[in-house]
C-alpha cells in the first residue's frame, strides 16, 4: 500500500476537482497526523497543506482555515480575546508539541472522532463550517457536521473554513477533560459557556465528547438553565440533564457507567469555573 | 489524465542551512527520506507520533518527521541534531546533556535536543514545569527525564551567565 501520486493544487476548488476525477482512492493531506497513521494508505493525496491557513477577523465573526495547525489557533490573540481562552485552553492539552504544530483544526473534525477535542468547544462556540462542492460552497452548523463515529457528512468535499460568531463581551467559558495524562486522547471532554448578566445566566452552551457516536450538545441542559439566576441547584439540575443527553460506550479507557457519571460531574465543574467557582 | 504510477518527484530541502535535492516517492515519509540521505541522528520507532525519536525542526518548529510526506516539505527549511556541533565543539545543550549523564541508550536523546533547543529558542530561561512540557512529545524509557530536565535547566543557566 504506497500513495502513488501526490497532487498540490493551486486552489481549493482545484483539490476538490482532482478528489472527484482522479481514479483510486485519495485523501486530502494537511497535518498528516490521522492519515499517516492508518494502515491503508490512500492512492493519492492532495496536500492542502498551507493551503486553507489563514486566520481573519471579519466582520462579527472569526475565520479559521481548517489547514491552520493547533499551534497557531492556540496562539491567536484575537481568538482568545474572544472566547475567554476556550481553545488555547483546549490545546493546550493537545497531544504533544510536536503534533500540534502539524495537526490541523480541519483534519480533528473531519476524522470525526467521538473524542476529538477541537469540536467541544467549538460546538460550544457555535462554530459555522464552510464546505467546498464541485459545485460550489455551503455553510452548515458544526452540529450537523458529524455523522457518527469516524464519519462526517462530507462525501470527497472539503472543509474549508471554520466560522466563529464573535460571543458576547464578557462571556465564560471552560474546558476540561479527563485522560490518563494531560496530552492523552480524551476520556470524556466538555466544553461550556456562559452568556451572564447580574448573576443571571443569559445563555448557556454545553458540549460533550467521547460520551456518544459524535460530539453532542447537551440542549435540554442549555435551555434549562437560560433565564434562569446562576444558583448551585440550577447547576446541578443541568448537570444532572447533561448525564441525560449522553449515550456512552464501553471500551478499554472508560465504562459507560463511568462516562455518565463523569459528564455529570464535568459538565458542573465546568460551569461552576466560568461563574468563577473553583471546584 | 491517469493515475500516473509512482513518479518520482524532485524534492528541494535546506537542511542545517545548506540546500539539497532530493528524488523522491509520492507517499515516502519526510523520516525515511532523512535516514536514506545520512541524516541517521533522526531515528524513527513508532511511526504514529507518539514517540518523537524522529522530531526534526521544520522552518523552527518541532514536529515529527515520520507523520510528514517528504514530498510536503518541499521548499522547508529543516534543522536536525548534526547541526548542533560547530566542528568538534559540542553545543552548550549537547555538553549540559553530557555532564548531566542525560544519555544513556541514546536513541530519544536527538529528539530531545531538538524539542529543548526549540524551547530555549522561544523561552531562553524556562521553569522545570516549561522543560517537562517541551519534553512531553518525546518518550524515554531509560532515564526517567530527571537527568534531561536538569540538563535543559543547566543550559540555559549557562547562556545567561554567558550573556552577563
Amino acid at each position: 500500500m504506497a500513495v502513488k501520486v501526490f497532487f498540490n493544487p493551486a486552489s481549493p476548488q482545484e483539490a476538490v476537482r482532482l478528489m472527484y476525477e482522479q481514479p483510486g482512492r485519495g485523501a486530502y493531506l494537511a497535518g498528516g497526523t490521522d492519515l499517516l497513521c492508518s494502515p491503508e494508505w490512500p492512492d493519492f493525496v492532495v496536500n492542502i497543506r498551507g493551503l486553507l491557513a489563514t486566520l481573519a477577523q471579519e466582520a462579527g465573526e472569526l475565520v479559521i482555515g481548517a489547514a491552520a495547525t493547533i499551534s497557531r489557533i492556540a496562539a491567536w490573540q484575537a481568538l482568545s480575546e474572544a472566547d475567554d481562552g476556550l481553545m488555547q485552553s483546549c490545546a493546550r492539552g493537545f497531544a504533544s508539541e510536536q503534533i500540534r504544530n502539524m495537526a490541523t483544526v480541519g483534519g480533528n473534525l473531519a476524522s470525526a472522532v467521538p473524542s476529538a477535542d477541537f469540536a467541544t468547544p467549538l460546538l460550544a462556540l457555535e462554530a459555522q463550517c464552510v464546505i467546498q462542492a464541485p459545485e460550489g460552497q455551503r455553510t452548515i452548523p458544526l452540529e450537523g457536521f458529524f455523522a457518527g463515529p469516524h464519519q462526517s457528512v462530507l462525501d470527497r468535499e472539503l472543509l474549508l473554513k471554520i466560522r466563529l460568531p464573535l460571543p458576547s463581551a464578557g462571556v465564560r467559558t471552560e474546558f476540561l477533560k479527563i485522560g490518563r495524562n494531560p496530552g492523552d486522547i480524551a476520556t470524556i471532554n466538555v466544553a461550556t459557556l456562559l452568556e451572564l448578566e447580574c448573576d443571571k445566566i443569559q445563555k448557556a452552551r454545553i458540549a460533550l465528547g467521547a460520551v456518544a457516536p459524535t460530539p453532542i450538545r447537551a440542549y435540554a441542559a442549555e435551555e434549562f438553565l437560560a433565564g434562569k439566576p446562576a444558583s448551585d441547584e440550577n447547576i446541578q439540575r443541568a448537570a444532572d440533564l447533561a448525564r441525560e443527553a449522553v449515550q456512552p460506550i464501553s471500551d478499554q479507557r472508560a465504562s459507560a457507567d463511568y462516562r455518565r457519571q463523569m459528564s455529570m460531574v464535568l459538565t458542573r465543574r465546568a460551569l461552576q469555573r466560568c461563574l468563577g467557582r473553583n471546584q | 489524465m491517469s493515475l500516473r504510477t509512482r513518479e518520482t518527484i524532485k524534492l528541494k530541502l535546506k537542511i542545517n542551512g545548506e540546500d539539497n535535492c532530493f528524488a523522491i516517492l509520492p507517499g515516502d515519509r519526510l523520516s525515511t527520506v532523512l535516514r536514506r540521505e545520512g541524516y541517521l541522528s533522526v531515528k524513527t520507532g513508532c511511526y504514529t507520533g507518539d514517540c518523537g525519536t524522529c522530531t526534526v525542526l521544520l522552518d523552527g518548529q518541532p514536529i515529527v518527521s515520520c507523520l510528514m510526506l517528504a514530498a510536503q516539505a518541499q521548499g522547508s527549511s529543516l534543522t536536525t541534531v548534526e547541526a548542533l556541533a560547530q566542528g568538534s565543539e559540542l553545543h552548550l545543550l549537547q555538553k549540559a546533556f553530557l555532564d548531566e549523564g542525560a544519555v544513556q541508550c541514546g536513541f530519544c536523546t536527538p529528539g530531545m535536543l531538538l524539542s529543548a533547543l526549540a524551547l530555549l529558542r522561544r523561552v531562553p530561561h524556562p521553569s522545570e514545569e516549561q522543560v517537562r512540557e517541551a519534553f512531553s512529545g518525546n518518550l524515554c524509557r531509560c532515564t526517567g527525564y530527571e537527568r534531561p530536565v536538569r540538563a535543559v535547566l543547566k543550559a540555559a543557566a549557562a547562556t545567561e551567565e554567558s550573556s552577563k
